[in-house]
């Protein structure tokens, strides 16, 4: 909400400059998000009166007038319509300096000297009229400087509301929490009573006195919609963002934005036979004053006439009913509407009008007859007419009621952390309102009629403090009632495979959780993908259920600047949908491109292989049986992809990407990917201690020559099978194909390491040994040993 | 006459030596016959009678120990010399045959910073998943259907009622739900909200604290986030803590810290609301609690100097291997 600080010291004028003031309101909770400097951009600008005002002679559209600045007169020629002798305005004298770089000079127009200029507010930028010079009032004192006047130079405060704060959107409440931080009172303007020169009413009926148990009308005839609406009203208007209308709209507006209540007018034609207020009917339509058609249910709360909608209360009106260039007379509206009845239908219809956001956050429900009058009066000074009596239409029974809190003083000083004296505790809420009635041992308050937040001791408690001060308040640190927790409670996380990854060249990266539909069916498989019902945009629509696409897409990102060595990785939720539930599991994924080490003098230049990811992998690997199979996983290429089992439980998988799988990003060259379980990851068992052997170890080794489909996790599965627990260790140290060996050949160089617990193992014994191997792997593979 | 001053250039030079031949010229121009001190030491007969003896000794002083740095300067360079061309020098400036380092992501550093803070005094880290139901979202937190500051929350919605959670607070409901005061957590996590600018991403990271116990009040709550907050600064940082609105606390109080720019919010804190207490089966009448949320995207942004927020989310290697 924009506040100009010229209408705020009108009702409150602490002696603060305007930087202390904006602490203030934002130490009270009422945020100043900025301050604008408004108006003025222009020089040698001053109140000017037109004494003559003869036609042009070359010209039917040009005047020449004679203006008085008191203390001269000078001959202008104006292409103003409303230009008028006795009318006071701005003039801009000779070398006047006005906004987009214009300036005043001496010329002649058709062979008429001008000496200066008369301005419209477009013209000086302090307004958006640009049909007519600036209409100042004729108190103005001539030869003042305008800037002087009417505040031309103001300052815009921009304060950002909390929604409790319903009853600080007006000028007046704003002023109000100023005048108690102050401690002054609040200067309201005076409102006198309009003389009703007119009898006029239509009858107000209530059917739904739950949503609007205050209904406030009163007729207006014979105004004139299109009179000028004086400068003033309308600078504060567009000091507050809220663009000019015409007379009747901008004085609501107005009464709006000053204190706190919306009203609207309805063309007392259209309005005729009566107003009612009830809940709409299924299939009832009204087009609205936008212009377009409300297609309305039985929640929405309308004000009709003869039955017939004309306004959805309290949010907008309809566009038959209101306010035209041919209007002559008008039924104000002035209501009270509960906060639920209008909650909720304004979102419904995509409609946040200034009336609704005040009435679903509360508005003074004591308000209606002082604003009405303030209306009122001035729409009579302005547009004229005659108004007739006040039409009321009340509930009693529905209208809210003073809500009355308790606080025990010792429950106040417990919540804040600090004893605040009674005098200042009974201060703030005397000031704010409450009228507090104290005992011995507890305080008791009453809401008023503006305050809508103030239902339970918590509410007091935060009232006290605010006014006080957050920043007064005591800082205490909490007594801690500890007990210690085994850290893997305190913090069973991944830090341990995060810092892994980064020794092993990963970079860590964070991407979106939602995806494009297509990326994210590459790795979903069967599972049903989980589908944002609003997402914002097509790329990111559907929830990952694999790390795997997101990380991809960083790939492309890095390649496409010229890396030629990417390691990524990410740790996080994935999502899916099965059996009318949602999946969440906690996945880690990397991705391996390009060179194997980056380049350097000491590198060479081979690209990452399946074992670079293996080893890499291996070093993760929680504590556990650890088996490798031959993947089948569609995202994978076949035969380049394993799946991790540990202790039987599927870990993940990894390998070279799928060809067409990495078509989708774009991405050219052998790409490995891993995607494994957290939760298996993260599973670490404390390991126990074996007992180290005291006896020398032997070691043994065999190059072997097999054929090619013989795998190495066999020979080690028969190897150990043959040797049980003396072998300590195995080891492949080389393996090569050749022409020599044949076609489909490779040989297999391994190491056994043989080591007994309870004695020294003997040559002779670790040949035996060695030789039963050999015969077995002879047997079952055909292995030869090489020559 | 000031002997220390002369003392101390000599001996400086003598340490600036760097071979044999320097260190003769240098010993000449100190100790020479014209040398510095020499004439120091010429020099006594003009001083009055009385001042000459304490003036003496020091100056002979003086010589001593650069004689003494002489000769150890002297044995210095011996011993270099001997020592050079024993192996092949190496080019130290060549870079190391280390294989490539990886990077944590700027926000898992911060999160990791501000974990070790609370863990060390007693909180617990607790994670909760990122798809939550309407209840543990928002009624629970006592923001009923229709409440205004549901509009302030800009939800994702999934099928079944279901949303992509917009704050970590629902992890501290299903903590009051399941365990008994006292309790202290933390709940890191990221959230979600629709809105993308400079300072904005639809996907975000927080971290929550809640504490609940018997006569838990809104100083602790102030000593608590000011506390936080200077730790994970190291340095004392002004702040300002001023009213504002959550539904799930009263009073409620956002947090900005003073930078080079003028106050800039950091966190939302408050007193936690009774219902949010009753409605997860703690009685508001024996406990209270304070709880406290912010953005570690924008921590990590405030730490690390960075001043868009998207960028974060690019993954741009050049920028993440910065942070090592």
């Amino acid at each position: 909400m924009r506040i100009p600080e010229s209408w705020l010291r009108e009702w409150v004028d602490p002696p603060v400059s305007l930087d202390q003031l904006c602490d203030q309101l934002t130490n009270l909770g009422l945020e100043v998000d900025a301050v604008e400097a408004i108006g003025g951009d222009f020089t040698d600008v001053v109140v000017g009166a037109i004494t003559s005002v003869e036609i042009h002679p070359q010209s039917d559209h040009l005047t020449v007038c004679s203006v008085s600045t008191g203390d001269e007169e000078h001959q202008v020629v104006c292409g103003a319509p409303n230009v008028r002798v006795g009318m006071k305005s701005a003039f801009a004298r000779i070398n006047a300096a006005l906004p987009n770089e214009i300036r005043v000079k001496r010329r002649a127009f058709q062979g008429v000297e001008s000496n200066g200029m008369l301005c419209s507010a477009s013209e000086l930028g302090v307004g958006e009229d640009a049909t007519g010079i600036l209409e100042l009032p004729s108190t103005a004192t001539l030869g003042l400087p305008l800037a002087d006047t009417h505040n031309i130079e103001d300052n815009c405060i921009e304060i950002d509301l909390t929604p409790n704060r319903g009853d600080c959107f007006s000028i007046r409440g704003v002023a109000r929490e100023v005048a108690v931080v102050n401690e002054l009172p609040v200067r309201e303007p005076e409102v006198s009573q309009s003389v009703n020169s007119s009898t006029k009413q239509v009858p107000i009926e209530l059917e739904a006195p739950e949503g609007c148990p205050v209904y406030l009308g009163q007729i207006i005839e014979n105004l004139d919609v299109n009179a000028q609406v004086p400068f003033w009203l309308t600078r504060r208007l567009n000091a507050c963002g809220i663009r000019s209308v015409n007379a009747i709209v901008d004085i609501l507006n107005y009464v709006m934005v000053e204190w706190g209540q919306p009203m609207h007018a309805f063309d007392l034609e259209a309005v005729s036979c009566g107003i009612g207020v009830r809940r709409a009917r299924a299939q009832e339509k009204l087009t609205l004053l936008d212009g377009t058609e409300a297609k309305l249910d039985e929640e929405v709360l309308l004000i009709t006439s003869g039955d017939r909608p004309v306004a959805i209360a309290g949010v907008i009106g309809g566009l038959d009913s209101g306010v035209s260039d041919g209007t002559q007379s008008v039924l104000l509206e002035c209501a009270f509407f509960v906060p639920d009845a209008v909650v909720g239908t304004a979102r419904k219809y995509g409609l946040q009008t200034d009336a609704s956001t005040r009435y679903e956050r509360g508005v003074d429900y004591e308000l209606q007859e002082t604003a009405l009058q303030r209306a009122t009066s001035l729409i009579l000074e302005i547009a004229g007419g005659s108004a007739g009596d006040v039409i009321e239409a009340r509930s009693q029974e529905h209208i809210p009621t003073p809500i009355t809190v308790s606080i025990a003083k010792n429950r106040l000083s417990a919540l804040i952390g600090e004893e605040i004296p009674d005098t200042s505790v009974q201060g703030i809420f005397r000031r704010l309102g409450f009228d507090p009635s104290e005992s011995a041992e507890s305080w008791t308050c009453r809401s008023p009629a503006h305050r809508f937040d103030i239902s339970i001791e918590e509410d007091l408690v935060e009232e006290v403090c605010r006014v006080y001060g957050y920043d007064n308040v005591a800082t205490k640190m909490p007594n801690a009632t500890l007990a210690l927790e085994p850290v893997a409670n305190a913090r069973g996380d991944s830090s341990d495979l995060r810092t892994k990854l980064k020794s092993l060249g990963y970079h860590e990266a964070v991407t979106y959780s939602f995806i494009e539909r297509e990326k994210n069916a590459e790795f979903a498989g069967s599972n049903e993908s989980l589908v944002l019902q609003n997402p914002m945009s097509i790329e990111r629509e559907v929830m990952r259920w694999s790390l795997l696409p997101g990380l991809l897409d960083v790939v492309s990102y890095n390649i496409a600047r010229q890396h030629d060595h990417v390691r990524v990785y990410e740790y996080g939720q994935c999502f899916g949908y099965s059996d009318s539930k949602t999946l969440h599991r906690e996945r880690l994924a990397g991705v391996a491109w390009g060179l194997r080490q980056p380049e350097g003098w000491g590198n060479q230049s081979e690209l990452v292989d399946f074992f670079d990811l293996k080893g890499n992998i291996e070093h993760l690997l929680p504590v556990g049986e650890v088996e490798w199979k031959e993947s089948n996983v569609p995202w994978l290429e076949y035969g380049n992809g394993a799946d991790i089992f540990v202790d039987g439980k599927k870990l993940g998988s990894f390998g070279l990407l799928e060809s067409k799988t990495q078509e989708v990003f774009e991405i050219e060259g052998s790409t490995y990917v891993f995607e494994l379980e957290a939760n298996l990851l993260l599973d670490t068992e404390t390991k126990t201690a074996r007992a180290i052997s005291t006896y020398p170890s032997v070691r043994r080794d065999l190059a072997l020559v097999l054929d090619e489909s013989i795998s190495v996790g066999r020979i080690e599965q028969e190897v150990s099978n043959e040797l049980g627990e003396l072998l300590v260790e195995f080891t492949v140290f080389d393996v090569f194909r050749s022409e020599k060996l044949g076609r489909n050949k490779k040989s297999l160089a391994i190491g056994m390491t043989l080591q007994d617990t309870r004695r020294t193992l003997v040559d002779t014994e670790a040949n035996d040994q060695i030789d039963a191997v050999v015969l077995r792997l002879k047997e079952q593979f055909g292995a030869q040993l090489r020559k | 006459m000031n002997v220390v001053e002369s003392r101390d250039l000599a001996l400086a030079e003598v340490a600036r030596a760097e071979d044999h031949s320097q260190l003769e010229r240098a010993r000449v121009s100190i100790l020479g016959r014209k040398g510095t001190i020499t004439s120091l030491l010429r020099s006594l007969s003009e001083l009055p009678k009385d001042e000459r003896p304490a003036v003496g000794k020091q100056v002979n002083e003086a010589k001593q120990s650069i004689e003494k740095a002489i000769e150890r300067r002297r044995e210095e360079l011996d011993s270099s010399l001997s020592n050079t061309r024993r192996v092949d020098s190496v080019d130290i400036t060549l870079p190391g045959r280390t294989q490539h380092q990886g990077s944590l992501h700027p926000v898992t550093q911060t999160l990791n910073a501000i974990e070790e803070i609370f863990v060390s005094s007693g909180y617990s880290v607790v994670h909760g998943p990122e798809i939550e139901d309407d209840y543990h979202n928002f009624e629970a937190l006592n923001i009923p259907e229709n409440h205004p500051a549901r509009a302030m929350h800009d939800t994702f919605y999934l099928r079944d009622g279901m949303v992509l959670r917009t704050h970590t607070s629902p992890v501290q409901v299903r903590t009051m739900e399941t365990q008994d005061p006292p309790i202290r957590i933390i709940c890191p996590g990221r959230v979600y909200r629709r809105d993308f600018d400079r300072t904005h991403t639809p996907m975000f990271h927080q971290v929550e604290g809640l504490v609940v116990d018997r006569g838990i009040s809104f100083a602790d709550l102030k000593g608590t986030v000011t506390s936080f907050i200077e730790s994970f600064f190291e340095r004392e940082v002004e702040l300002r803590f001023r009213p504002s609105y959550f539904p799930f606390t009263e009073p409620s109080a956002e947090v900005d810290v003073m930078g080079e720019t003028g106050w800039s919010e950091v966190m939302g804190c408050g007193v936690v609301h009774p219902k949010v207490l009753s409605m997860s089966g703690i009685d508001p009448k024996e406990y209270s609690g304070f709880a406290f949320g912010f953005g570690v995207d924008r921590l990590a942004m405030l730490k690390f100097g960075v001043n868009d927020l998207r960028v974060l989310f690019d993954n741009d290697i050049r920028f993440l291997r910065q942070f090592g």
